[in-house]
């Protein structure tokens, strides 16, 4: 208890040697309240106590759920998330008291990585308060898009637990290298699309009137045409024509298209995820011109256009994906474990430790001197 | 060894809508099983002593096998203290697993998984937390999509479990474009970047990731074996000491 104590003293004597200065240009460094908050700070049910409120705060966004009819319900949740996000904004402002916004020093709030995170966290819920108090419906899409935001909360426990900070730190590193294998997807992806939008743009569209004759030759033959009303059949449960009905003609355009650079460039990712991609395929290899009804296999040889992309992209930068983070990840493991500078001396020392925890000494059975037990040792 | 693969083909026999005779002999040979791995345990405790027995590894696992089967024999008992012997049951089937003993390659993998199972329940409790978040963040945003083609009663984000349910689907790739379309049709540009997102990372990287930690313990693990060929001299002496 009493080395807990002069532990914890110490730690807040360190965190003060280190916040010489003013924090937020006002509190010196042996300002009482600033003394005060640090102690608070420091204090290990703090941490805790933080701890727990991102449970908490994690567990209550799970219940929030839309099916959630009874207002009261709602209402509670609401509350408690308020009063959470309160807890957190307070944590910011003693925070960045103790150890300062940014400016002075080495160690000011957000000079570490992980207080970006909790930073942005608590920016958004007050960019969340001030977007609801002007627009005050809640319903609206972007508001809606604003508020998921605050999913993000959960992630605070990373940066409090060190086995799950390995991996991220270790993933963040191989950022810059994933980045390139991205810029190269989206060059392929580019290409790819230009080549789908000069293909392929307007071709997919079609009429709803599928009317046709037995030769082939469709009522409906482009877009213009496209227009007023046909008697279509309606079906019954087991799929027969129990009668007609008048329907209004319409153009309908397949979603997934090449009318754009935009939805090139997203169908040809769908496609390189292989999710749905014949289908994808026979619809380009249907169209006819544009503006026209597709006709079955219209252009047969565009499906090498999709078969050289899938090579290309799946089976081949997918896999850089692979081998990237593969020797990035492990690159980063091998440095944090410092074995990346030994020298060979010091290698081979490592291995020997290494072996000795990993040799666990044989036990050569001593024959047994009672002859039953002698004669089972002998069976086995 | 033998008996192990004999066993493996008896609890393969059984079927659904077997004739009662065939369970009995099942029962038979199930009974005789236990008794034939209980005899081999009593054996080699009694060859080399507990003590000895209990050193090694794999012997404990046998031990408790045995003493795992010797226990589901009285189902009758167990059912008096209201104990669900299917639990049991499965038990037999991972007499199957000693079979891995038998084979230095299949240890080697075993414990490789074991090594890895650390560095891997951290990538998993990460890969959880991202999940949570695009699962709550995709009940705030796509709660009230209407259902359609792709999204029905099974797949929606109309409660969290279910968020959770349709996430860890499309994580595996399956049908997340006709999702994202339908998602798109009401909510517009931002289901597009929600979902890129949540594939890009989910998908692309953390599958991944899980390919990183496995290797690099199966490389450290095979390294391991090879400093021991290669020090297999100091190795000799470390056992002389």
């Amino acid at each position: 208890m009493n080395q807990n104590q002069s532990l914890a003293q110490s730690k807040i004597e360190d965190e003060a040697e280190e916040q010489k200065g003013y924090s937020l240009f006002f509190f010196a460094h042996d300002n009482c309240i600033r003394v005060a908050l640090r102690e608070f700070v420091c204090n290990s049910y703090f941490a805790g106590f933080i701890y727990h409120m991102i449970a908490l705060n994690s567990l209550l966004l799970a219940l929030d759920q839309p099916q959630l009819e009874d207002p009261y319900q709602r209402k509670t949740i609401s509350r408690i998330l308020f009063i959470i996000s309160i807890i957190f904004i307070a944590e910011f402002v003693i925070k960045i008291i103790v150890s300062g916004f940014y400016w002075g020093g080495d160690r000011t709030y957000l000079k570490d990585a992980w207080n970006i995170l909790d930073f942005m966290i608590v920016q958004f819920s007050f960019l969340t308060w001030i977007l609801e108090a002007i627009a005050g419906d809640t319903n609206i899409s972007f508001i809606r898009g604003f508020r998921a935001l605050r999913a993000l909360r959960p992630l605070r426990v990373v940066s409090k637990n060190e086995g799950i900070k390995t991996v991220v730190n270790s993933l963040i590193l191989s950022i810059p290298a994933l980045m390139n294998v991205l810029l190269i997807v989206l060059l392929f992806l580019m290409v790819f699309g230009i080549l789908g939008i000069q293909l392929f743009k307007g071709k997919l569209g079609n009429c709803n009137d599928l009317d046709c004759n037995e030769l082939d030759e469709c009522l409906v033959t482009n877009k213009k045409q496209c227009i007023g009303w046909f008697y279509g059949d309606i079906y019954d449960l087991d799929g027969e024509t129990i009668g007609k009905v008048r329907i209004k003609r319409e153009w309908e355009v397949n979603i997934n298209n090449y009318d754009n650079i935009f939805n090139s460039m997203l169908t040809f990712f769908e496609i390189s995820t292989l999710e749905m991609w014949p289908g994808m395929m026979y619809a380009a290899i249907d169209g006819v011109d544009m503006d026209l009804v597709p006709q079955e296999h219209a252009k047969e040889w565009v499906s090498i256009i999709f078969i050289v992309f899938i090579f290309f992209t799946t089976f081949f930068i997918m896999n850089l994906f692979i081998s990237v983070i593969v020797d990035k990840f492990n690159e980063e493991i091998k440095k944090r474990q410092g074995s990346d500078n030994f020298t060979d001396e010091q290698k081979e020392w490592v291995k020997i430790q290494r072996l000795l925890v990993h040799t666990n000494p044989k036990i050569i059975p001593v024959e047994p001197i009672n002859c039953f037990r002698l004669q089972c040792f002998k069976i086995v | 060894m033998t008996a192990i693969v004999i066993n493996t083909f008896f609890l393969c026999i059984d079927y659904y809508g077997k004739p009662p005779k065939l369970g009995q002999v099942l029962d038979r040979a199930n009974l005789s099983f236990v008794i034939f791995f209980t005899l081999e345990m009593s054996l080699k405790i009694t060859a080399y002593g507990f003590k000895y027995y209990w050193y090694v590894n794999w012997n404990k696992f046998d031990f408790i096998i045995v003493m795992m089967s010797l226990i589901a024999m009285d189902e009758e008992l167990l059912e008096k203290l209201n104990f669900n012997p299917t639990a049991l049951r499965i038990i037999r089937v991972s007499r199957l697993l000693r079979m891995v003993k038998t084979s230095e390659g299949l240890r080697t993998l075993l414990k490789t998984l074991f090594m890895s199972l650390g560095n891997i329940l951290n990538t998993a409790a990460l890969l959880m937390l991202i999940f949570f978040t695009f699962s709550v963040a995709g009940m705030g945003l796509f709660g009230v999509v209407e259902d359609g083609d792709f999204i029905d009663k099974n797949v929606n984000f109309r409660s969290f479990y279910i968020a959770m349910m349709t996430l860890s689907r499309a994580a595996t790739g399956e049908s997340w474009n006709g999702i994202m379309h339908e998602c798109t049709n009401s909510e517009g540009f931002i289901s597009v970047a929600y979902w890129l997102l949540f594939q890009l990372i989910s998908f692309f990287i953390f599958m991944n990731v899980f390919i990183a930690v496995i290797g690099e313990s199966f490389n450290d693990n095979q390294a391991t074996e090879d400093e021991n060929d290669i020090l297999a001299l100091k190795k000799k002496d470390i056992k002389a000491f």
